[in-house]
């Protein structure tokens, strides 16, 4: 066989390995459409608990009780807060993905949309897929990085200001004489 | 009596038994108002059937005048094929504007990349031309599938069943071609029967695909999708993108900053 053979061979084989993929993925989503009142919900399930994430991040407890000559409960401590980080983070990653559904929502409602904030939104989207895989695999290992933790936690509390205006914006044009919800329906739109 | 085999003339009376089951589907549902080009193709195929078996009776399965028109009314089905794609792509994207106008430049910028870089393989001689154009078509139709797909999956555009099923035949039956191409190519004389039997089966699979697909009633599909006004896209997504940029800048550093000493 040529190599020429096995150069479409293999494009065939990629092309039927996406095709699967994308419909795989549809067909998850095509079970789970919800109504925009989730939207509205937008960060506040993570953000909630910013408060509890910044005392439970603090170093101090688990550096008096080593102080104390309790190592091995300091240990644990760290640990089990190492596993409230590991869920914080999917919280956050949670977040990120209404906000991208968020764009997804708009930039297909809209008339006209912008080929670079597209492109850009679609390498943020794999950039964060990557990086979260990385920081999971980071804290899975052991590494701390708790300041960080309190920062995202920033990132996304401020985030959930700016989105409600984003909301009540898109509920003052709905308000105004368009029913979203009905549009995601008829359309077969999956705004999950 | 036109120089096939028994099994070759099972699968060509098999094929046009689906072919004109579909097609009396599509009239008697109506939905060849839903899908014209898709109909039109349809109807290109049953009638190749009809112009091939014909000349197969007059001048024989191997006879020159038999393989031009053969190779001529094959290049106007994957004309019909490829504007079935154009309607598979537009009934997918295009009641969203915005997208569309974005997804259909992708598309065609991707098409052409495609068929350039499978035309460059072409050997220079009259069937190695035919066959290479015929797998480049093929193989810009399978990309077109594809991308349009993944835009969809990007954007969850959700699309009506048939819309699966359409392009899952077009998909398989371009994807077999391309390969059943490159063995033609290769091995032009000894595999063109090996070649005409896989090329009828595949088309018969796709054939199946589509009848089980248009077995299904449609979805009725509504005049005119509500849209934001222009100003909503141009004021949030810059915003959405800078947000979604923070949260990705601040991960980027989640494994590398240490934490300070208190």
């Amino acid at each position: 066989l040529t190599v020429t053979f096995y150069l479409f061979a293999t494009v065939v084989g990629l092309l039927l390995a996406v095709f699967g993929w994308s419909l795989r993925a549809l067909a998850k989503r095509s079970g789970a459409s919800v109504s925009m009142a989730e939207l509205e919900d937008f960060p506040r399930q993570h953000v909630t608990y910013f408060a509890q994430m910044r005392q439970a991040l603090r170093t101090q407890d688990s550096q008096y009780l080593s102080a104390r000559g309790m190592p091995k409960l300091a240990r644990q401590i760290q640990t089990e807060r190492r596993r409230v980080a590991l869920r914080y983070l999917a919280g956050i990653r949670q977040d990120f993905q209404k906000l991208l559904r968020l764009a997804r929502v708009i930039a297909v409602l809209s008339p006209e949309v912008n080929a670079v904030q597209e492109y850009e939104r679609f390498k943020l989207t794999l950039q964060f897929a990557w990086r979260y895989r990385l920081a999971y695999l980071s804290l899975k290992l052991g590494h701390s990085p708790l300041p960080l933790l309190m920062e995202l936690c920033h990132v996304v509390s401020g985030l959930s200001v700016r989105v409600e205006g984003i909301i009540t914006c898109l509920g003052e044009q709905a308000a105004a004489g368009f029913d979203l919800g009905s549009t995601f329906e008829r359309r077969g739109l999956d705004n999950t | 009596m036109l120089g096939l085999s028994i099994t070759q003339s099972f699968l060509w009376a098999a094929t046009f038994g689906v072919e004109a089951a579909l097609l009396a589907l599509l009239i008697f549902r109506g939905q060849y108002r839903e899908f014209p080009f898709f109909f039109a193709y349809i109807l290109g195929v049953l009638l190749q059937s009809v112009l091939l078996f014909s000349s197969y009776w007059i001048w024989g399965f191997d006879s020159l005048i038999s393989g031009r028109i053969a190779w001529i009314s094959q290049g106007i089905i994957i004309l019909l094929r490829a504007l079935v794609v154009v309607e598979l792509c537009r009934r997918l994207v295009g009641p969203y504007r915005g997208i569309w106008a974005l997804i259909w430049r992708v598309l065609l910028a991707c098409s052409a990349i495609v068929l350039f870089v499978s035309l460059l393989q072409a050997k220079l001689s009259v069937p190695g031309i035919v066959v290479n154009a015929d797998r480049g078509l093929e193989l810009t139709i399978a990309t077109v599938v594809v991308v349009v797909f993944l835009f969809a999956s990007f954007y969850r555009i959700v699309p009506q069943a048939q819309i699966h099923f359409l392009a899952a035949g077009l998909l398989l039956y371009s994807c077999f071609c391309v390969i059943n191409d490159s063995f033609l190519e290769r091995w032009m004389e000894p595999f063109s029967n090996v070649w005409n039997f896989m090329g009828m089966v595949s088309f018969l699979a796709s054939m199946a695909l589509w009848f089980w697909a248009f077995r299904m009633p449609s979805t009725a599909e509504v005049s005119g999708t509500f849209l934001l006004p222009k100003e909503t896209y141009r004021l949030l997504s810059p915003q959405l993108n800078l947000q979604l940029r923070q949260l990705n800048d601040r991960l980027s550093l989640f494994w590398r900053i240490e934490e300070p000493h208190s």
